[in-house]
């Protein structure tokens, strides 16, 4: 569609001003939030715009033939179109939304927000929609007394705490000409990790056993021991335990361990603090895919070594969150935060 | 939409569409419904069989195409007729390109523009059904268009549409009867179709051609009992030329009026007349006043529209079935009155004549010549033989047999020929009652004619000669009378008392319909609104009334169908509630994370006239609520009681 | 529903109480725990008498028992139970592990490396194990009762949150209060008094009770209140997790069974009240991860939710 300039910027301005004083009519929200009548906008839709022109041609054809029949079809499709509105205002009211999750995102990338709706009034509600400002979700049928879904996808332009903003959940049922809404403004935030990026190789901790050998192919974690079987070696005997007069048994190793890393953002001279940020959020989505142990240091914070998703969220939200120290301050040491 | 997911949206468009072609089948062009309904099957077919459907270029030219076509089959693309066609074709085309959901709502916009033109083309009672059966599919269209994944459960989806009309039904209602009507339209409809009714001309045989068909012409409602039989007459054209063969009214004439003193009983009632009735409207004999908007009462006393009216018409009357007049009858109407054409029908002016001559006075002529009818060999029948141009001379000395027309015809010439002025009615006589609508139905096979003769002293005297060969025909009507009147069906009908009885609720059904639904008009409105008490016809009080209306329905609809379900508190919890309140009113409230055993504990230090009370009703309470068996009746009474009856001593706080 | 008290039970809270000094509500939540058939996490700074109360427990309820230390080097197999090789049929034949108890006592659990802890927790669940493609059912009743230390960071491996999951309740016994402390320097040592104390039940009466346990009255107005409470947890946003479907089953059969040691045959809402401490806590965790918090998340949820009427 090609509108005038003016036009977008009107509308622009226009859309600003109704979502500044919808925000200061609603206030934030904390969650669980009951749609009450207050907080539900309805207006018509395009395609209800469309049936008011059709009724207002029927009604003037059957003034003008003095058309009862005619006159009566006009005013039941125009008694229908109430009750749309009444259905799709209703079709909101009471929705409990219980939660709102949202995920971590790299920056550059989308965010996925969760929202979790609850019908607790006893009354189905179809056709639940989700949008933000500019990009829309998905849509959920609510049975009556039972949780529904939504998901949303924000973009996530910078690494930092991103604040939600405001989200709306509409509906359109039944009959689609109408379009009723409301506009949540949770508290929430998306951590927003750097986005992962560079090309440096992966530093190896000091101190990390290199070089010691350990029996069984590139294993070196002791797993337990099971039952000799014809073609084990010798050497992988539990032969400590064969002394105790147990039958023969032999230790096995798993192939999970690696070398433990260490990633310093000090160390990574050379580059600018976004890139090295992102050089270590490359570093420590590669550690954890090849299930190598981590340890991360910023200046200012330090996380201990470890591996597992939640220790790979702390890595990642320590980046997302870093605040490069100011130009007049010497670098605060590490117990500041220890 | 998504490819797939909404076949069956598609399906109820494809039934929409459909639906509105159906009501169109019998006045659209053969080669339209056939090119709507291949254009229909190609869609099936696309949804089905998933057959690829045309693409632009093809569209584009079908609809050019098209659109000649219908250009020249009705020269227009204007009016009814050839929009319809168009409509139809236009929607077929957008049937083929149902692509996203704006075509979906376009194809709703056209089987709902089908409905309407099938509105304004007939409004009988029989296509009521079919109307509503439309603007259903057409809303469960719309429904499914607008959500195509509450379309996959097609039950669900048809009641929500169902339930929205329903519910919408008596907003409809309040608007349809308040909503400000036009007494003129915007802009003129040109309508050409033939009238139906009684015509200004009699020749032999022209009211026998009427009476074959039971086709109702007018409804009459009476406010207190109907006239009796024998006093039906409803006058309708008054002819006083004759040229021996045919009875005439002379158009634009003005006949001269007389000064009428009416006596008799008097009868209020309201007339219905179908439509296409023509100029003549009908009155009881004799009309005094009406409030008949588009008619005039004549000298002559019918009522006469100004403008042929192709629409159904309701007008109030008063009527007089008896009226005199002293005065001297004016001289042009004696001159119009006892005009014969010259040397026609020469026997019978003879012996109209010879009559008179033989008769003291005119009341003594008038009886000879009724005799004559009486006992003179002549029979009552719906299928006389021709008459020759003599036609009086004809009926009277040879053939004998007639129609009401006949004997009017007759009676007049010979009273005329007596030189007495006299003139010939037609119109309606008697009519069928019906118990069930409570009015009197009058068909086409009612059509009657009968004489008026000016008496001194009296004025004008109605004589029905007819009457005087049968009888009968006063009291049964044509049908029961002439074995030969009225289709074979219609008489089964009439001699079968169910089915009459059937037929005859029918009819009220439809009577109904027409007058009330279709016939209400801005008069009617205006009626209804002096009834409600708002004399003054102002647009600011039809708009308080139907925004009150709304308000009442809105309220409604709110309280009936947005009330969520709210549990009521159990008899027990009020019970409970009552005893926690008496307890927080002596000191002692309840956290309302206190459950009845720790609430019990926390009253330890109540005085012990009622904590020892207390606590053992929070315990009873504990057990009837969270026991294993069901509190009884009488347990649930013993327990209020108990609670109403707990004596409390007050205490400033507890804790 | 105020009928008498089993009278074996009552016995069993009488002989607890005097092992386990001034902390009767614990017991309780012990014996409930055994009843609803759930697995009882301890967890409590060394010596305040854990291992003396599973001792006890055992000792009282007259139930095989076997007592695991669990340490980093312990392996599934020691628990289990190891394959042996017979020379006299020249096959592999199964050893039981010390697994193979009515009741377990599973002493610093966290303590063992995860794969051990795993084996035993899902020995917990399924009730029985799988060793070399053969499926060995475990004893009737079967209880671990586990202890942990949660300040000794060192060298221990935190139990992970679904493995938390599988303990009906974790209870803290914390230090006696002064009354107490003084009754126990007076009298005897618990752990001599462990030897004399009778075996009042045996598993068959034990089972018997698990069974009566079962039919308890749980009136609608109750479920509503624990529906209540589950939706809350999950409505909170300052929480990681609401409680989930399993606690809210753990919290049904739970209250039940503390109902029936108070010898009623229907359950309060105060019944709920006395055990969502100990079955919800350690499943509820902060977004802030403050560590301690569990037990105020417990009153907390306590206080936001009304008891239906």
């Amino acid at each position: 569609m090609n509108r005038p300039g003016w036009w977008t910027t009107l509308r622009a301005v226009q859309r600003r001003r109704a979502a500044a004083w919808i925000r200061r009519r609603q206030g934030a929200d904390a969650l669980p939030v009951t749609l009450q009548r207050r907080r539900i906008y309805i207006l018509p839709t395009r395609a209800g715009l469309g049936f008011a022109l059709l009724l207002l041609v029927m009604l003037v054809a059957g003034l003008n033939y003095a058309n009862s029949i005619a006159l009566f079809l006009t005013f039941v499709l125009a008694g229908l179109s109430l009750v749309s509105m009444h259905a799709c205002h209703r079709n909101l009211l009471q929705v409990r939304i219980n939660r709102i999750d949202t995920e971590p995102a790299f920056a550059g990338s989308q965010a996925l927000v969760h929202l979790v709706l609850m019908e607790d009034a006893g009354l189905p509600r179809p056709d639940i929609r989700v949008d933000g400002d500019g990009t829309t979700g998905t849509v959920c049928d609510l049975p009556m007394h039972a949780e529904g879904r939504l998901e949303l996808l924000l973009a996530t332009p910078r690494r930092g705490l991103m604040p939600l903003g405001r989200v709306r959940i509409t509906t359109t049922y039944p009959f689609g000409l109408f379009r009723a809404w409301t506009w949540l403004h949770p508290p929430h935030t998306i951590t927003v990790y750097p986005a992962p990026a560079g090309a440096r190789p992966m530093p190896i901790a000091p101190g990390a056993r290199q070089g010691t050998h350990m029996h069984g192919p590139d294993a070196d974690e002791w797993s337990g021991l099971r039952a000799w079987r014809e073609g084990d070696s010798p050497r992988q005997v539990a032969w400590t335990v064969y002394a105790r007069g147990l039958p023969l048994m032999v230790k096995e190793y798993s192939a999970a361990g690696s070398d433990d890393r260490l990633f310093d953002f000090a160390a990574l001279d050379g580059a600018g603090t976004e890139q090295r940020l992102s050089q270590l959020a490359r570093w420590i989505l590669d550690a954890e895919s090849a299930g190598a142990r981590y340890a991360l240091r910023l200046p200012g914070d330090r996380i201990q070594t470890g591996h597992g998703l939640a220790h790979r969220h702390r890595c990642l939200a320590a980046l997302a969150l870093y605040q490069p120290p100011a130009r007049t301050t010497t670098p605060e040491p590490s117990h500041a935060t220890g | 939409m998504q490819p797939g997911d909404d076949r069956r949206a598609r399906l109820w468009l494809l039934g929409a569409f459909l639906g509105g072609i159906m009501l169109h089948l019998s006045q659209l062009p053969p080669w339209i419904t056939l090119g709507a309904l291949l254009c229909a099957a190609w869609c099936l077919a696309g949804i089905v069989g998933r057959v690829p459907l045309p693409g632009k270029r093809l569209r584009g030219a079908l609809v050019a195409g098209l659109t000649i076509g219908v250009l020249a089959a009705f020269h227009t693309l204007n009016g009814l007729a050839a929009g319809t066609a168009l409509l139809a074709l236009m929607g077929a085309m957008k049937l083929l390109e149902t692509r996203t959901r704006r075509d979906g709502y376009i194809v709703v916009a056209v089987a709902l523009c089908l409905l309407l033109a099938a509105c304004l083309g007939n409004q009988d009672l029989p296509h009521a059904p079919l109307y509503l059966v439309q603007a259903w599919l057409c809303v469960t269209a719309l429904a499914a268009t607008a959500h195509p994944q509450a379309a996959a459960h097609t039950r669900r989806l048809a009641s929500l549409s169902a339930r929205s009309l329903l519910l919408a039904l008596p907003l409809a209602m309040a608007m349809f009867l308040l909503f400000p009507r036009l007494t003129g339209g915007f802009w003129s409809v040109g309508a050409s179709r033939v009238s139906t009714g009684l015509s200004d001309s009699m020749s032999p045989g022209s009211i026998s051609e009427l009476g074959e068909s039971s086709d109702p012409v007018f409804r009459v409602w009476f406010q207190g009992p109907p006239p009796p039989p024998q006093e039906r007459y409803w006058r309708g054209p008054v002819l006083h030329e004759f040229d021996g063969y045919t009875w005439r009214r002379t158009p634009g004439l003005q006949y001269p009026a007389e000064q009428l003193d009416y006596t008799g009983a008097v009868y209020h009632y309201r007339v219905r007349l179908e439509p296409d009735t023509g100029p003549w409207w009908l009155a009881l004999d004799t009309i005094r006043s009406t409030d008949a908007a588009g008619a005039t009462i004549t000298p002559d006393r019918q009522l006469v529209a100004r403008h042929p009216v192709h629409d159904p018409v309701t007008y109030d009357a008063v009527s007089y079935t008896f009226t005199r007049s002293t005065d001297r009858l004016n001289h042009l109407t004696q001159l119009l009155d006892t005009a014969l054409p010259p040397r026609r029908n020469p026997r019978s002016v003879r012996l109209a004549q010879q009559l008179r001559a033989a008769a003291p006075d005119a009341h003594a002529f008038v009886t000879r010549v009724l005799d004559l009818f009486r006992h003179g060999g002549f029979s009552y029948t719906l299928t006389p033989p021709l008459l020759d141009l003599n036609s009086v001379d004809d009926f009277l000395f040879n053939t004998r047999q007639g129609f009401c027309g006949h004997f009017a015809s007759a009676f007049v010439t010979l009273m005329r020929a007596g030189g007495l002025p006299a003139r010939v009615v037609t119109g309606y006589q008697g009519g069928e009652w019906n118990p069930l609508g409570g009015y009197l139905l009058v068909r086409r096979s009612d059509a009657h004619a009968w004489a008026e003769i000016w008496l001194q002293g009296q004025g004008w005297v109605r004589v029905d000669p007819t009457a005087v060969v049968a009888p009968e025909r006063l009291r049964r009507g044509a049908l029961d009378v002439l074995p030969d009147a009225g289709s074979a069906s219609e008489r089964l009908m009439y001699e079968i008392t169910w089915l009459n009885r059937l037929h005859q609720g029918w009819d009220a059904a439809n009577a109904w319909w027409s007058t009330r639904l279709v016939g209400y008009d801005f008069h009617a409105q205006s009626r209804l609104l002096q009834a409600l008490g708002l004399s003054a016809r102002s647009w600011q009080q039809l708009g308080a009334l139907l925004t009150a209306a709304l308000g009442l329905w809105l309220l409604a609809v709110t309280l009936s169908f947005n009330r969520l379900p709210r549990a009521r508190p159990h008899r027990l919890a009020r019970a409970y509630a009552l005893l926690c309140a008496r307890l927080g009113s002596a000191g002692f409230a309840r956290r309302p994370d206190e459950g009845p055993v720790t609430y019990a504990r926390s009253l330890a230090t109540a005085p012990q006239a009622f904590g020892a009370a207390a606590r053992q009703l929070l315990e009873r309470y504990a057990r009837l609520r969270f026991g294993a068996d069901t509190p009884t009746e009488a347990e649930l009474e013993q327990f209020e009681r108990d609670v109403r009856g707990l004596r409390l001593a007050r205490r400033s706080s507890r804790r | 529903m105020n009928g008498a008290r089993a009278e074996p039970l009552s016995q069993v809270v009488a002989a607890l109480d005097t092992i386990i000094i001034g902390k009767p509500q614990q017991v309780r939540l012990c014996l409930a725990c055994l009843l609803a058939r759930g697995h009882l996490l301890i967890e409590d700074v060394p010596g305040v008498g854990k291992t003396t109360l599973a001792h006890g427990l055992a000792r009282v309820l007259g139930l095989s028992w076997q007592r695991v230390q669990f340490t980093s080097d312990l392996l599934p197999a020691d628990i289990i139970g190891v394959p042996i090789f017979d020379r006299a049929t020249q096959q592999f034949q199964f050893r039981q592990g010390p697994l193979f108890t009515q009741l377990l006592l599973a002493d610093e659990v966290n303590r063992a490396s995860p794969r051990t802890q795993s084996a035993l927790l899902e020995a917990m669940e399924e009730r029985q194990v799988s060793v070399e493609r053969a499926t060995l059912k475990l004893p009737e009743p079967f209880f671990v009762i586990a202890t942990q230390n949660p300040h000794e960071q060192l060298g221990t491996f935190e139990l992970p949150e679904s493995q938390l999951d599988r303990f009906l309740m974790r209870v803290s016994l914390g230090y006696p209060d002064t009354q107490a402390e003084r009754r126990l320097l007076a009298g005897r040592e618990p752990r001599e008094l462990l030897d004399t104390l009778p075996a009042v039940l045996d598993a068959g009466a034990l089972l018997h009770m698990q069974n009566e346990v079962r039919d308890v009255h749980r009136a609608g107005p109750l479920l509503d209140y624990l529906q209540q409470l589950v939706a809350h947890t999950r409505a909170r946003t300052d929480l990681k997790l609401g409680l989930s479907p399993r606690a809210g089953l753990g919290l049904m059969r739970a209250a039940p069974a503390y109902a029936y040691l108070d010898g009623r045959h229907a359950v309060l809402p105060e019944d709920v009240q006395a055990v969502l401490p100990a079955v919800a806590t350690h499943r509820l965790q902060r977004r802030d991860a403050v560590p301690e918090s569990g037990r105020s998340i417990a009153a907390e949820l306590l206080r936001a939710v009304p008891v239906p009427t």
